[in-house]
């Protein structure tokens, strides 16, 4: 390993709960990590307190992060930099830091949803809005509270670039964290996006009591439909069996600190979707990923019936039992492999 | 529009050099390809190249040269075979070998003297070439002197490729649809001032009686695309990177061959365009002067392509990749390329090229002083491209993927330089119609339709086709793509006549008639294929709500 004052900082964008604690990760690794929060007031606060009592209270930040909202400074010491905003909010920050972007920059976004209307990924953002081409996504079972508590668990990098995969492993790579290389970033993108539909529906069937084996049989059959989209997508299915498909499906679909989770919930009890998006007061994806899902599978001509009746829940106020109802009595067939 | 010719001398001389210096050339050819490989990695790929090149010459189809090349590898068989003790140092020693015989065969033979007799004679453009089949009535229009430069539109960004061809090396990426492209490219480069580029000619075109002169003497090398052996295609490579490192401007049609199917290129061949990355790295670490490499897209409209019917059929019977090359189509038949020239001559048909805004290795827009520029229009450095560790350096793996990005910005810009003509958009329209009408599932019951149940009335057409016109129309301002002057007219039935003058004006069978019958007029179909080769040409738009929502 090279000398310490050789290693370049690394730079999280972000300083929300996610944010945060991947600057905690890297720091176990990286001398100086860069903690980006837009506004100067927090920023201070951090630095001074060492703690982001906004979304991370109680967890001391390691001396090595620096938080700043200084943007030019962080492009031109850093190389690696991950951006970790949400979907909606990301094309729109992309244009801000754009300007002090190279070539030589690997830009590695730790965000799980697609652009509002657009349906981009947050990856094709990054090579449209800024000056590099090597770019990346982070994924996988990464529920943040839980790494902050300092318990063991894996991601998943991909990237196209090997150069962006090597980064990342040797920034975050710690005995509490194990970093896995994956060249299919449309899969990886595409499947942390997806799961959150799944993530919705295990809410609700938690929320009603109906027990393990509906859980069991809505989740294997919501992989189905994701295995369909996904590839129709151009990825590659065996991505599923990955971190970012069952490994984040099983962190998401069977834990209440998941937003989905909640707001499936929610709707089991008989909550309208903008009620809920109130009540969380933030944008829970699974959301729109339904909508998004529904256009897909329409545009490809899929068979996606758990997306469809999720999508009648949501936005047709149709009652989960009905639902579930109809998806039961659906004509028996042959389960099909994943394609 | 008055083309002002800048000085070409520069960059031939980087071709007159490049043809003095054949034998350098070669020796540094060899010296690279077989530089990266290990003892292990040489006796493999050896072997390789013996067992593909043996499977090759089993299907023989050059008689002489094959058996020349069989000659060839039955000694290196041999001398593999009988090695002994020093089998590391014959493998090395036979790897040269076969490296050497491939580059000897692929480099060019590049002639001053011959170029310049040859573009006295390019002026005229396909005239000459119908003079070369000494029929009468050709050489009588011959001798009216019938001015190319009418017949062929060129536009686009024409000045900053002349800007460029001076600021560093252009690789100029036609797309392809017939052999009679690069004939037209390099009378296109000749009349804007531009040096002859050189071109990875298919071997068969060398010996094709209509294509052969110019192959061979206006900067074309050659490309066997029977070798599917990796030391052949890396000594290619190799040999491209080395005359794009020698400043020699080059021409790839980054499809591969020719479209089978009318459409444009969607996939493009990786292998040759990774030169350009490879080339601009080694210009950096060679500090060279002027190492910036720039990709020109160039699109090449036909009203009616001369090849057309062959290459459908070969798509549509799925041969397409048995017959990868094919060698007796139109284009080999010299009395059919006299007759189609003929026909384009004299009809008011026009060939269309637009040169494309130039782009970079990594697909980034280039401004006319030969400034990368971001998505934002803010200038770049590219060399921060291709540093990793803050060191410029090859990275086979990053490298791989920049081209691969490289060739989706291609197709990409291929679409919006497209000049859509009235044939393709009416081609387009009818057999879109064709196609709702007669079911949108499989298609090759199209192909089936008799002539009469391709009939309708120019009613029903319009009917259909107005709002097709409509959205062309918007994409166009968007700026989608480039519409020729006839096709911007709002008037339906001007584009139809338009449509009809041109695509009737070559093929036996036409893709469209129009009967005209008192006061009604009926389009009709004789030929399926044909129209959907056409048609082809404008997938991809939008233009109906079949594709829309795709």
């Amino acid at each position: 390993m090279s000398a310490e004052k050789d290693i370049l900082p690394v730079a999280i964008l972000g300083a929300g709960n996610w944010g945060t604690v991947l600057a905690i990760l890297a720091s176990k690794q990286i001398p100086k990590v860069y903690l980006f929060d837009r506004d100067p007031a927090r920023v201070a606060d951090m630095n001074s307190s060492r703690e982001n009592k906004r979304y991370l209270a109680g967890i001391r930040l390691p001396e090595a992060i620096q938080v700043t909202h200084d943007l030019e400074e962080i492009f031109a010491s850093c190389r690696l930099i991950l951006p970790v905003i949400p979907s909606h909010a990301f094309r729109k920050f992309a244009k801000s830091y754009a300007p002090f972007t190279r070539g030589d920059h690997l830009l590695v976004h730790g965000t799980k949803g697609l652009e509002p209307v657009t349906h981009k990924r947050m990856s094709d953002i990054l090579t449209e809005e800024t000056s590099t081409l090597r770019v990346g996504a982070l994924s996988g079972p990464n529920l943040a509270v839980e790494l902050a508590k300092g318990l063991p668990g894996a991601t998943v990098v991909s990237s196209r670039f090997d150069e962006v995969i090597e980064a990342v492993m040797a920034a975050f790579s710690s005995d509490q964290l194990r970093v896995y290389g994956n060249h299919d970033l449309v899969g990886v993108e595409w499947a942390g996006a997806l799961k959150n539909i799944l993530a919705i529906a295990a809410g609700m069937l938690h929320e009603l009591g109906f027990g393990q084996n509906a859980l069991a049989m809505v989740l294997t059959r919501g992989m189905a439909e994701i295995s369909k989209l996904i590839t129709a997508m151009g990825a590659h299915s065996s991505t599923l069996l990955g971190l970012a498909g069952i490994g984040d499906v099983i962190a998401t679909c069977t834990s209440p600190l998941s937003r989905n989770f909640r707001a499936g919930q929610m709707l089991a009890r008989g909550q309208t979707s903008d009620e809920i998006e109130r009540e969380l007061a933030m944008t829970v994806e699974g959301l729109n990923t339904i909508k998004v899902a529904m256009e897909l599978g329409t545009q490809k001509r899929l068979d996606l019936p758990i997306t469809l009746a999720l999508w009648q829940i949501a936005f047709e106020r149709k009652s989960v039992k009905e639902a579930i109802r109809e998806l039961m009595e659906r004509p028996s067939t042959f389960e099909f492999s994943f394609q | 529009m008055a083309i002002i010719k800048p000085d070409a001398s520069k960059h031939l001389h980087a071709l007159s050099d490049l043809s003095r210096d054949r034998a350098a050339v070669i020796d540094e050819v060899v010296r690279r390809t077989c530089a990266q490989l290990t003892p292990k990695q040489m006796e493999d790929i050896v072997t390789d190249s013996l067992f593909w090149e043996r499977k090759r010459l089993e299907g023989r189809s050059d008689p002489i040269r094959d058996a020349l090349d069989g000659a060839f590898w039955k000694d290196i068989g041999s001398q593999l075979l009988n090695a002994g003790p020093s089998h590391e140092e014959t493998v090395r020693f036979l790897l040269k070998k076969i490296v050497r015989h491939h580059a000897d065969e692929i480099a060019g033979n590049y002639n001053d003297r011959v170029y310049n007799i040859a573009t006295a004679a390019v002026p005229r453009g396909m005239g000459w070439l119908l003079q070369a089949f000494s029929w009468k009535s050709f050489r009588n229009l011959f001798m009216e002197n019938v001015d190319l430069r009418r017949k062929v539109h060129l536009q686009g960004e024409i000045k900053q490729l002349q800007a460029l061809s001076k600021k560093g090396t252009v690789i100029l990426v036609p797309t392809h649809f017939s052999n009679l492209d690069s004939v037209l490219v390099g009378w296109a480069l000749f009349e804007l001032g531009l040096p002859p580029f050189c071109y990875g000619a298919g071997l068969n075109l060398f010996t094709n009686p209509v294509f052969g002169f110019f192959m061979n003497n206006l900067g074309a090398y050659k490309v066997d695309r029977r070798k599917k052996h990796k030391l052949y295609k890396e000594t290619l490579k190799q040999y491209s990177t080395v005359i794009l490192e020698r400043g020699c401007h080059s021409l790839f049609f980054p499809g591969g061959g020719r479209s089978r199917n009318g459409a444009f290129e969607k996939k493009i061949k990786l292998g040759l365009l990774s030169t350009a990355i490879d080339s601009y790295v080694a210009n950096l670490l060679s500090q060279k002067p002027d190492p910036n490499i720039y990709i020109v897209p160039c699109v090449i409209s036909y009203h009616f392509v001369l090849e057309a019917a062959t290459l459908i059929d070969d798509f549509l019977t799925e041969q397409g990749k048995s017959r990868y090359i094919i060698e007796d189509d139109e284009s080999s038949k010299p009395k059919v390329v006299a007759q189609f020239l003929f026909n384009f001559m004299k009809t008011s048909s026009t060939i269309y090229l637009n040169f494309g805004r130039a782009i970079d290795p990594f697909g980034n827009l280039v401004d006319d002083d030969g400034v990368s520029l971001s998505s934002q229009g803010r200038p770049l450095d590219i060399t921060s491209f291709v540093q990793s560790n803050g060191q410029i350096c090859h990275n086979p793996q990053r490298d791989q993927e920049y081209t691969r990005l490289l060739g989706e910005r291609i197709v990409e810009r291929y679409k919006k330089e497209n000049i859509a003509l009235t044939s393709h958009f009416i081609a387009y329209a009818y057999f879109e119609y064709l196609r709702q009408k007669f079911g949108p599932g499989d298609l090759f019951p199209l192909f089936r339709l008799s002539e009469e149940e391709t009939t309708v009335s120019y009613k029903d057409f319009a009917a259909f086709t107005t709002p097709l016109l409509e959205r062309l129309h918007e994409e166009h301002k968007k700026g989608n793509l480039h519409l020729e002057p006839a096709l911007r007219s709002p008037e339906l039935r001007n584009i139809l006549e338009s449509a009809e003058r041109n695509m009737g004006v070559y093929h036996t069978k036409r893709a469209l008639k129009i009967i005209r019958d008192g006061d009604t007029e009926r389009l009709v179909c004789e030929d399926m294929k044909l129209l959907f080769y056409y048609h082809n040409r404008m997938e991809g738009y939008g233009l109906t709500a079949r594709e829309a929502t795709r």
